[in-house]
């Protein structure tokens, strides 16, 4: 997330809310009967499902690295642990009071909340070392992700809300991941970079049936496209996980930044195409 | 002014625009924007309901934003080609040409671009010119040296003097300020204008060009024609005063246009073009401002007031060398500006100059980062600013006061005519 927490939080609900309310009626009557939305909607409430058990899987086994007091092997979990997380983003995102809680940076916590969550954690394992309540801290993500876990395997998601995640989760990678804010202390921004982008890829898998038969061209062009970015990516790959932001030099970050605008323009036109009847 | 008793804005141009394109769709890079080219009456209907002095021309035997009367604003932006397939690129320069010409008539990038796509579609036009008439906006293309390096097939219709610019004395370009495959110049009354035509043809362009540099302007400091008056650069002197101006035609034969003979066999697509020469020149402004005005108007070689030459009366009095001050010592001082730069000193040479003044904030060191940005159209790079550039940077006294900080070379294209577009125009 990039600006001040509550009001990022109440915007990626208000997309959400929006979304829904923007189908008349009859729109939503008509992607109801069109039974490639509803799979492509069943689909990825499943693979929300799935990254959400990820999520608290990994989260657990960060989460008991750090206290522990294992600080290498929580240093390791971090990025991993966040996989899932980025994966869904706006699913969590749209659940405005645990977000700033799980993923909320230190600058735009609000006065009179406290930093608390994964970046809370990352800051004392990369720069302040463990403190006497990072073991409180991380109780507390544990038990705000079980909270949001919950939520998100019960969501129930309209096909429109879909294609706006897939957009969502680029604009997260264009004004917090290319630009090195997200992951300020451990500097492992590409991970969440390539969970947001896989993110993004999944709801187009979703939707793929439904863009193959309505325009397939577009379908064609979001294909290259990830997997030119995919490739990007790839360059930055190490036998660990990805490079540190910080080792990029101008130009590789540039070359990230062009394939990413490369990609969400068409994706910006998915929604189009699915609210089409 | 204009503004109030204009025709027409954007907003009232929708049912021309839906009419103007034969598909509404935003179909990227070749898509519908490249729709209706050329034989579009309801565009050319468009312009002339907006008024003639609102709306520049789009098509002709050249283009547009060259010898146009210069706007008060400026919008450049150089671009890199991302994308290694030619096809994307030309149907990219396709689907510029038709947005362009929309723009230019006062019309959405797209039809129905701003609201008509319905609320579940990104809107295809950015919509913040909406309201605003076609304000002279002219968009101008250009192709840099490095586009017909081969990898896009181009390099056998490489015209020759498109070879990058020698370093000069005294310049310290920024690579991140130079240089470009192409470029694009929108200037029009309002600056809004100016940057929303920009804006739109980037976004078109996402995942074939990528944006490598730009440079807005606020304020032009040539005049272009006869009956414009000679603005002031921020060194507060009138600047330009020699410019080819648009009536000159014989004089644009001779050192704007490219002529039919510079470029035979398959570089003719130029004939009829010009390059343009861009220099984001930084000036020293508080330095400036601390010398007298005696010093002022010996670096320039005019007076502050009037810019008459030193030892003349008025602006368009004929510069004298030869003429002596009260001292006995030459009234325009050897290392003159005005002086370096005349042509007489430099075997006839002249440009056509569209330069405008330019502030982008501040240097953090408490100054402003400002100055001019300089562009200029001619016939031959190689022949023309070269050679006054190499003469001005090794002497003139003005360097003191400025750096060159950005440099760029394009060829711009001929005119475009009915029904044909950049994409084909470049590649045949």
């Amino acid at each position: 997330m990039r600006t001040s927490l509550v009001p990022a939080a109440l915007g990626a609900a208000l997309v959400l809310a929006t979304a829904a309310c923007g189908s008349s009626g009859d729109d939503r009557a008509v992607q109801a009967l069109d039974p490639r939305t509803t799979a492509a909607v069943e689909q990825y409430e499943g693979f929300v499902s799935e990254q959400a058990d990820q999520l608290l899987e990994r989260t657990t086994t960060f989460v008991t690295a750090v206290k522990a007091r294992e600080v290498e092997a929580a240093k390791a979990a971090y990025p991993l642990a966040r996989g899932p997380w980025e994966r869904i983003e706006p699913v969590a995102e749209s659940f405005g009071d645990l977000d700033p809680r799980i993923d909320g940076r230190e600058d735009v916590v609000e006065d009179g909340q406290e930093f608390t969550g994964f970046h809370r954690l990352e800051k004392d394992l990369w720069v302040d070392g463990l403190q006497p309540d990072s073991a409180a801290v991380a109780d507390r993500l544990l038990a705000d992700v079980v909270e949001i876990v919950a939520r998100a395997k019960a969501v129930e998601l309209a096909p429109d809300q879909l294609a706006g995640g897939a957009k969502g989760l680029l604009d997260e990678v264009a004004t917090g991941k290319i630009t090195g804010e997200e992951d300020r202390y451990s500097h492992t921004d590409l991970y969440d970079f390539d969970e947001n982008v896989k993110g993004s890829k999944a709801v187009v898998d979703a939707l793929r049936p439904v863009l193959q038969e309505r325009d397939p061209q577009l379908l064609t062009e979001v294909d290259a496209r990830f997997a030119a970015l995919d490739a990007e990516l790839e360059k930055h790959r190490t036998d660990k996980g990805f490079a540190l932001y910080t080792s990029l030099s101008k130009d590789e970050v540039k070359e990230l930044s062009v394939a990413l605008d490369a990609l969400s323009e068409p994706i910006a036109r998915v929604s189009g195409v699915v609210a089409a009847k | 002014m204009s503004r109030l008793d204009a025709g027409l804005s954007r907003r009232h141009l929708i049912g021309v625009g839906a009419g103007a394109a034969a598909a509404g769709l935003v179909a990227g890079a070749g898509g519908a924007y490249a729709a209706g080219l050329g034989h579009d009456d309801a565009i050319a209907s468009a312009a002339v309901a907006a008024g003639s002095d609102q709306v520049v021309p789009f098509r002709g035997a050249h283009q547009a934003g060259i010898i146009t009367p210069a706007q008060d604003r400026m919008h450049f932006v150089a671009l890199d080609v991302v994308t290694k397939d030619p096809r994307e690129l030309r149907e990219l320069l396709m689907a510029w040409t038709g947005a362009a010409e929309r723009m230019v008539a006062g019309a959405e990038a797209a039809p129905g671009g701003v609201i008509g796509g319905g609320p579940h579609k990104a809107p295809a036009d950015t919509g913040e010119a909406f309201d605003l008439d076609a304000s002279n906006l002219t968009i101008t293309i250009g192709y840099g040296p490095a586009l017909f390096d081969g990898r896009f097939g181009l390099a056998g219709r490489k015209p020759s003097p498109l070879r990058e610019l020698p370093g000069f004395v005294g310049d310290d370009l920024d690579p991140a300020r130079s240089g470009g495959d192409l470029c694009i110049q929108a200037c029009a009354n309002d600056p809004q204008v100016a940057v929303h035509a920009v804006r739109n043809l980037v976004r078109l362009g996402f995942g074939t060009v990528s944006v490598r540099w730009s440079q807005l302007g606020f304020g032009r400091t040539s005049a272009t024609t006869r009956t414009q008056t000679t603005p002031r650069n921020l060194f507060g002197f009138k600047d330009g005063t020699a410019n080819i101006r648009a009536e000159d035609t014989e004089a644009l034969d001779r050192h704007v246009w490219v002529q039919p003979a510079d470029v035979t066999g398959s570089a003719a697509w130029l004939a009829g073009g010009s390059y343009l020469v861009a220099r984001r020149i930084r000036m020293h402004v508080e330095v400036w401002d601390r010398s007298t005005l005696q010093e002022q108007q010996d670096v320039i070689g005019r007076d502050k007031g009037e810019g008459a030459p030193l030892g003349q009366q008025s602006e368009l009095d004929p510069v004298d060398f030869d003429a002596k001050g009260a001292d006995g010592r030459p009234a325009i001082p050897m290392d003159a500006h005005v002086r370096l730069a005349h042509e007489s000193r430099l075997g006839g040479i002249r440009i056509l100059r569209r330069g405008y003044n330019f502030t982008d904030g501040s240097d953090g060191l408490g100054h402003l980062d400002a100055g001019l940005f300089f562009v200029a159209f001619m016939r031959d790079p190689h022949e023309q600013f070269v050679p006054m550039q190499r003469a001005l940077a090794a002497r003139d006294a003005l360097s003191e006061y400025i750096e060159h900080t950005g440099s760029g070379l394009f060829a711009c294209p001929p005119g475009l005519d009915d029904g044909d577009d950049w994409g084909r125009q470049l590649f045949g």
